[in-house]
């Protein structure tokens, strides 16, 4: 019962992409040509983890959540045109001085506990809907899909580790809205809702030992503004901020991920 | 033609708006309104400014550390985490529809009970 809302949202995003996907496509006059783009970009994530003890509506979530933040690093291959939009990304990020946050109070955690994600994914937009209300405007629709690995280390008193890890792979509906209204400089906003399937694992030394892996699922949907400009004849800046929340229920335990990303890069215009 | 377009934009925004309402409304949701905390050696307590808990944490400190305590000489523990425990001052108010419930976060060493004099003469449950 807790799925219907995303169901018939993501059922929606998926339908209106099927069928922009459809629609033929072709480059108005002017437009420029097919490119294609290589981009690397560094910065700063963040990352948030709540447990979750009762999935429905609302989710019942820890009034604690385990916080930090730092490096990432982000690649990127694009080919587009006026009409599609073809993307590999890759994103590595590692996050460390962890700390216990509440509504009212924040607990450092040991300096050696850390959590780290890579994430590779391939999306795919069409912009059926181009130059609305004002020239440059378009609207876009498509679909993602990607893969995924998260983990979390951490140690209590002297000898106990633990790491949970968890590896995904899902898909997801796109709608996003992009003006490029000056000469190959543009800005996009995103949103993305989709499905994953995971196996979360675990591994906890000490005197007994514990050690599983559970199958398990859940959504996913992220929000991102993204924008480039001109700085040179093959060259763009290029920023990027993405926020994004997942949620995971496995047989064993449930548990909410938030991720923001701010990466600022260079990206290489053939 | 331009209406046509304009249709077109608003439904799309619109779809937008709804799906960004999902996000706000599927996930976990967060802790609203005035809280002050209560630290002792290993808890952290929560609690609404002037309840029954805020007035008495005191007392429930030294009753969890006792707790603490014994739990780790008994079962020969080599925990030393420190544990967050937001103390509600109605079931309703921490979504529960029992005066005696609670819930434990083991993940994120949490535990979220209702605390009140009322209805009960006992400490409530944690599960």
């Amino acid at each position: 019962m807790q799925l219907r809302w995303p169901s018939a949202a993501l059922g929606v995003v998926l339908i209106v992409a099927v069928e922009a996907s459809a629609q033929p496509v072709s480059a108005p006059p002017g437009a420029p040509e097919t490119r294609r783009d290589w981009n690397v970009a560094a910065g700063n994530a963040t990352f948030a983890f709540r447990d979750i003890a009762i999935t429905g509506i609302p989710m019942d979530g820890s009034p604690t959540s385990l916080e930090g933040g730092g490096p990432a690093i982000a690649g990127r291959y694009e080919r587009s045109g006026r009409g599609r939009r073809h993307r590999f990304d890759v994103v590595l990020a590692r996050a460390s001085g962890l700390e216990y946050v509440t509504a009212v109070d924040r607990t450092s955690l040991p300096s050696s506990d850390h959590a780290t994600r890579v994430d590779g994914s391939y999306d795919y937009r069409a912009y059926p809907a181009r130059d609305v209300v004002v020239d440059g405007l378009d609207i876009g629709v498509g679909v993602n899909t990607g893969v995924g690995w998260r983990g979390i280390s951490r140690r209590f008193a002297s000898a106990i580790d633990h790491a949970r890890s968890e590896a995904d792979a899902g898909v997801a509906g796109v709608v996003a809205a992009r003006v490029s209204r000056w000469p190959r400089a543009e800005v996009e906003v995103g949103w993305t809702l989709g499905l994953a399937i995971a196996r979360s694992s675990q591994t906890h030394t000490g005197d007994a030992g514990v050690q599983g892996s559970y199958w398990g699922g859940g959504w996913r949907s992220e929000l991102s503004i993204e924008g480039r400009v001109p700085v040179a004849r093959h060259a763009h800046l290029a920023g990027r901020y993405a926020f994004a929340e997942s949620w995971r229920m496995t047989s064993h335990h449930s548990y909410a991920v938030r991720q923001g990303q701010l990466t600022i890069g260079v990206m290489y215009v053939r | 033609m331009c209406a046509d377009r304009r249709g077109r934009a608003l439904g799309l925004a619109g779809l937008l708006l709804v799906s960004l309402a999902c996000q706000s409304v599927l996930g976990p949701s967060s802790l609203e309104g005035d809280w002050t905390a209560h630290r002792s050696a290993h808890f952290t307590l929560q609690v609404r400014p002037g309840s029954f808990a805020d007035e008495n944490a005191a007392v429930l400190a030294d009753v969890l550390e006792d707790q603490y305590a014994a739990s780790i000489a008994r079962l020969e523990l080599g925990y030393a985490g420190r544990i967050t425990g937001v103390l509600f001052p109605s079931a309703a108010e921490a979504g529960r529809t029992s005066d005696r419930s609670g819930t434990g976060y083991p993940e994120t060493e949490s535990f979220k009970p209702r605390c009140s004099s009322a209805g009960s003469t006992r400490p409530t449950a944690v599960r």
